[in-house]
C-alpha cells in the first residue's frame, strides 16, 4: 500500500482498545477491596514478583493481605493499588505473562529502570503517573 | 517494514501528546499531523516494538530473587493458571505479538519528504516560535546537555547546543540502521 493514500478515517485496528482497558483497570482499581486486588496480582503475577514490585521481603505478608490482613501504612496501600491497576490493564489486553515482563524490564520511558522498582522504592503517589504512562506506551505500541 | 495489527493504517489519535521523538507535541490544535514509524528492516521493526518488553532488569531479577517465598497462597488462588511470573522466558514475546502482521510500506515518488537531518529543516524548525521557546526554557536548555552534565551558571542562549536524538550529521540524507 501507499502511505500516500490513507484511508480516510482508517485507523490502527487492535483487539482491544487502549483507553477502554485504562478505564476498566482504573475503575477496578478504586472499587475493589485491597484483599481482592491482593490476590488478583498473586494470581497474576506469582507470590515473588508480586512481592518484590510491592517492596516486600517475603511473600507471606501479601498472602496475610489476600486473607484479608491489615495492611500497615498508606503507601504499602496505595502501592497495592498502582500495581493491580497496571497488571489489571496489561494482562486483559496480552496476557499476565506480558504484564510479568513489564514489571521485570528496564523501561526506556522510566529512565532505563525497571517498573518493579521505581515502584518498590519510591513513593507511589510520585510515581504512579510514570508507570501508568508505561504501562498505556506499552498498549499503544 | 513495519509490525502491527494493522500495519498500514493510520495510528489512532491521542488526546495528549505521544510519547515517541517525532510525535506531534500539540494534540489540540486544528492543524496536528499523524506520524507512523517504519523501520528497514522486520529485525529493527521487531526491536522497536519490543522495547517496552526489554529483558529482565539484573537489579530487578535479583530483588525478585532474594524475596523469600514462605507463602502457598498463591497455589491456591491459581486455578491451575501458571502466573504470569513464573511463565516460561519466551511467552511473553509471543503474547504480546499475537496476532500482528508484517507489512512492506512504500512512499510515493511524488510525495514531499523532509530529513529532520537537513541543515536547512533544522534551520527552518529553530526559527520555529514554538520551537525556539521549548529550545530557551530550562526544560530544552537541560536537554540539549549531554547526558549527565549538569547546566552551569550563565549557560544560556550564546552557547553551542546539542540536538537531541540526533546524529550531529549535517548532509541531508538520515543515517541508515535498522531502526527507524
Amino acid at each position: 500500500m501507499s502511505l500516500s493514500t490513507p484511508v480516510e478515517g482508517s485507523v490502527a485496528r487492535r483487539p482491544y482498545d487502549v483507553a477502554e482497558v485504562l478505564a476498566e483497570a482504573h475503575k477496578r482499581s478504586v472499587r475493589e477491596p485491597a484483599p481482592e486486588q491482593a490476590r488478583a496480582v498473586l494470581a497474576d503475577l506469582g507470590g515473588r514478583l508480586a512481592a518484590a514490585c510491592l517492596g516486600l521481603k517475603d511473600t507471606r505478608t501479601l498472602g496475610s493481605w489476600a486473607r484479608g490482613g491489615p495492611i500497615k501504612g498508606h503507601d504499602a496501600e496505595h502501592r497495592l493499588q498502582v500495581l493491580f491497576h497496571v497488571t489489571t490493564a496489561v494482562a486483559a489486553a496480552f496476557t499476565p505473562a506480558v504484564a510479568a515482563a513489564f514489571w521485570r524490564g528496564s523501561n526506556p520511558l522510566l529512565e532505563g529502570r525497571a517498573p518493579m522498582l521505581v515502584l518498590a522504592d519510591e513513593a507511589p503517589q510520585d510515581v504512579e503517573l510514570a508507570l501508568l504512562q508505561a504501562a498505556e506506551a506499552l498498549l499503544a505500541a | 517494514m513495519r509490525v502491527g495489527f494493522d500495519p498500514g493504517a493510520l495510528p489512532v489519535p491521542v488526546d495528549g501528546p505521544g510519547p515517541n521523538r517525532y510525535d506531534d507535541p500539540r494534540p489540540r490544535t486544528l492543524d496536528r499531523y499523524l506520524m507512523r514509524y517504519t523501520a528497514r528492516t522486520v529485525r529493527g521493526s521487531l526491536l522497536e516494538l519490543l522495547d517496552h518488553l526489554r529483558p529482565p532488569d539484573a537489579e530487578a531479577a535479583a530483588r525478585e530473587a532474594g524475596v523469600e517465598d514462605n507463602d502457598d497462597s498463591a497455589d491456591q488462588l491459581q486455578d491451575g493458571r501458571v502466573p504470569g511470573g513464573l511463565a516460561e522466558p519466551w511467552q511473553h514475546v509471543q503474547d504480546f505479538l499475537a496476532g500482528r502482521h508484517v507489512a512492506t510500506l512504500q512512499v510515493d515518488p511524488s510525495a514531499w519528504v523532509v530529513s529532520v537531518h537537513d541543515p536547512t529543516v533544522q534551520a527552518t524548525l529553530d526559527a520555529a516560535t514554538g520551537v525556539r521557546a521549548l529550545l530557551d526554557s530550562p526544560t530544552g536548555r537541560q536537554a540539549l546537555l549531554p547526558a549527565g552534565a549538569e547546566p552551569s551558571a550563565g549557560s544560556g542562549a550564546g552557547r553551542k547546543r546539542r540536538r537531541p536524538g540526533l546524529t550531529g550529521r549535517r548532509s541531508g540524507c538520515p543515517p541508515i540502521s535498522d531502526g527507524r
